[in-house]
């Protein structure tokens, strides 16, 4: 595949990242992690992906910020926020600025590829 | 000042502190012999009995003999100073303890439900009202416990969006990598699996910490009465609010001299302390801020200072916040005995806490508490720091 489409996967968790990219790469995409959400910012200023994966609560900017960010850098952007824990507001607000997904950890890693692989489409 | 054998013991010069001087302080009240207010009234009036017949006595005798004028006069004048004697004796046996009774009253009011000691070497009548005094203490404090126990456990429920959270990545974490685990078993190395293995096994260790240090909070701990590092306390509850720091932003710092005075203290208690001012003080930064706490020691006290970057209280609200059930926040989000119950553990240490704020700029908190006195001055036999029974 040459043009392969681009997923970020954004956590201040390093494992997430870890075990996310070998099976999102086995979906054919391609895959950057991140672990701090200032770097991902910074990265998302360059270039637009095809779908973010984030957390929610991080150290820095919030999953609600990359949300933001990305949606105004590239509506077309599929933003799924992964959370260990949210309220009823937060995910409302998150639906509102556009977030396709909202996803309490623990998650499944065949359930959030299949969400992936259905965002990018 | 050491106690005598078969003397009774020395009074104290302040309210018991630890457990076991509490007790004692309780038996200390018994073990003294028993001399009413009656008994000495009784005895005052036998003795001035005794002078009148005396004096009844000499008058016969002197109407037989020759009467000696002075006599019947000096006899007179010592059966006066008898009575003097005894409304005086009776005046300090009454108002000395009342006096006493309205100074105890003043340090239970101010939250010290710490029980009345022994102050003379006998027992009287008010010895069983201090007894009486001592059991209403008791149902006080206990009271004071549940109600400390129940604004501990709301503290924890506000904490639960933090809990939810730190407990949630490394469960997650095992659930991934069992589920990279299982679908790759077949391919992945030895190393790649013991690294998997390794994973799993420090991100368990990872959530069992927390329910730990959870649990280790919540637990009612009463008879751990001892000197501890007040930097002990404000470090180990910082641990527990890490996570909430880092997220909202906030930046922590500690200021403690390389040499800080233990207190006499319970930690637990302490620690609740600090964790409820901790959590105001984030919930006035929701932007971020600065949290510092600050530690001094002067001589006989050692006093700690918490202050952050919020947004401050207004003055109205200022002379309330100590109260039972005032609350600023919006229902179900406070309780409102936070500080109340911050306050009245200070207090029990024998400190005092202030407060004050700038609306805009931040609050202060500032804290004093005794220093705990080295051994060799403490005014009781009581063996220290710990007992060696």
């Amino acid at each position: 595949m040459a043009n392969r489409k681009r997923v970020m996967v954004l956590d201040d968790e390093p494992i997430v990242g870890e075990r996310l990219k070998p099976v999102l790469e086995g979906e054919g995409f391609e895959v950057e992690v991140f672990t701090d959400s200032e770097e991902a910012l910074k990265r998302l200023a360059e270039t637009a992906f095809s779908v973010i994966v984030t957390d929610f609560k991080m150290k820095g900017p919030s999953g609600m910020d990359i949300l933001r960010f990305a949606k105004e850098k590239a509506p077309d952007t599929a933003v799924i926020v992964i959370t260990g824990y949210a309220t009823i507001e937060t995910h409302r607000e998150a639906e509102a600025h556009g977030a396709l997904h909202f996803v309490a950890k623990p998650f499944k890693m065949q359930d959030l590829a299949r969400l992936v692989a259905k965002a990018a489409k | 000042m050491e106690a005598r054998a078969g003397m009774p013991p020395p009074f104290p010069k302040s309210p018991p502190h630890t457990p076991s001087e509490i007790a004692e302080a309780r038996r200390d009240l018994l073990a003294r012999p028993r001399i009413t207010i009656r008994m000495r009234l009784a005895v005052g009036l036998l003795f001035c009995f005794l002078l009148c017949a005396a004096y009844a006595w000499t008058f016969s005798w002197s109407r037989s003999g020759p009467a000696p004028a002075t006599l019947p006069v000096l006899l007179l004048a010592l059966l006066f100073c008898a009575f003097l004697g005894i409304t005086v004796l009776l005046d300090r046996a009454l108002m000395g303890p009342i006096r006493r009774f309205e100074t105890y009253t003043e340090r239970i009011s101010r939250g010290d439900f710490r029980p009345i000691g022994p102050a003379r070497w006998y027992r009287d009548e008010f010895t069983d009202l201090a007894v009486a005094v001592n059991r209403m203490l008791e149902e006080l404090a206990a009271q004071q416990r549940q109600m400390v126990q129940a604004a501990k456990m709301t503290t924890v429920g506000t904490l639960t969006s933090g809990i939810a959270h730190e407990l949630n990545n490394p469960l997650n974490n095992i659930a991934i990598t069992t589920e990279a685990l299982i679908a790759d078993f077949k391919r992945l190395s030895d190393s790649e699996k013991w690294n998997l293995l390794q994973d799993i096994y420090f991100e368990t260790e990872r959530a069992a910490e927390i329910v730990r240090s959870l649990l280790d909070f919540t637990r009612e701990q009463r008879g751990d009465w001892g000197p501890l590092d007040l930097r002990e306390v404000v470090e180990s509850t910082q641990r527990i609010l890490q996570n909430e720091m880092a997220l909202g932003n906030v930046l922590f710092e500690a200021r403690f001299p390389a040499t800080l005075p233990p207190i006499l203290g319970a930690h637990n208690p302490l620690r609740q302390v600090f964790l409820n001012l901790f959590m105001n003080a984030l919930h006035a930064m929701p932007e971020g801020g600065r949290l510092t706490v600050e530690a001094k020691a002067s001589p006989g006290k050692v006093c700690v200072e918490v202050h952050d970057t919020g947004h401050g209280i207004p003055p109205e609200d200022l002379p309330r916040i100590f109260d039972p059930f005032f609350t600023t926040k919006e229902p179900g989000k406070g309780t409102g005995l936070g500080l109340s119950v911050s306050q009245s553990i200070v207090r029990q240490h024998g400190g005092e806490i202030e407060v004050f704020s700038e609306p805009g700029k931040g609050t202060t908190f500032h804290l004093c508490f005794p220093a705990a006195s080295p051994p060799r001055e403490t005014h009781r036999s009581v063996p220290w720091p710990t007992e060696n029974a």
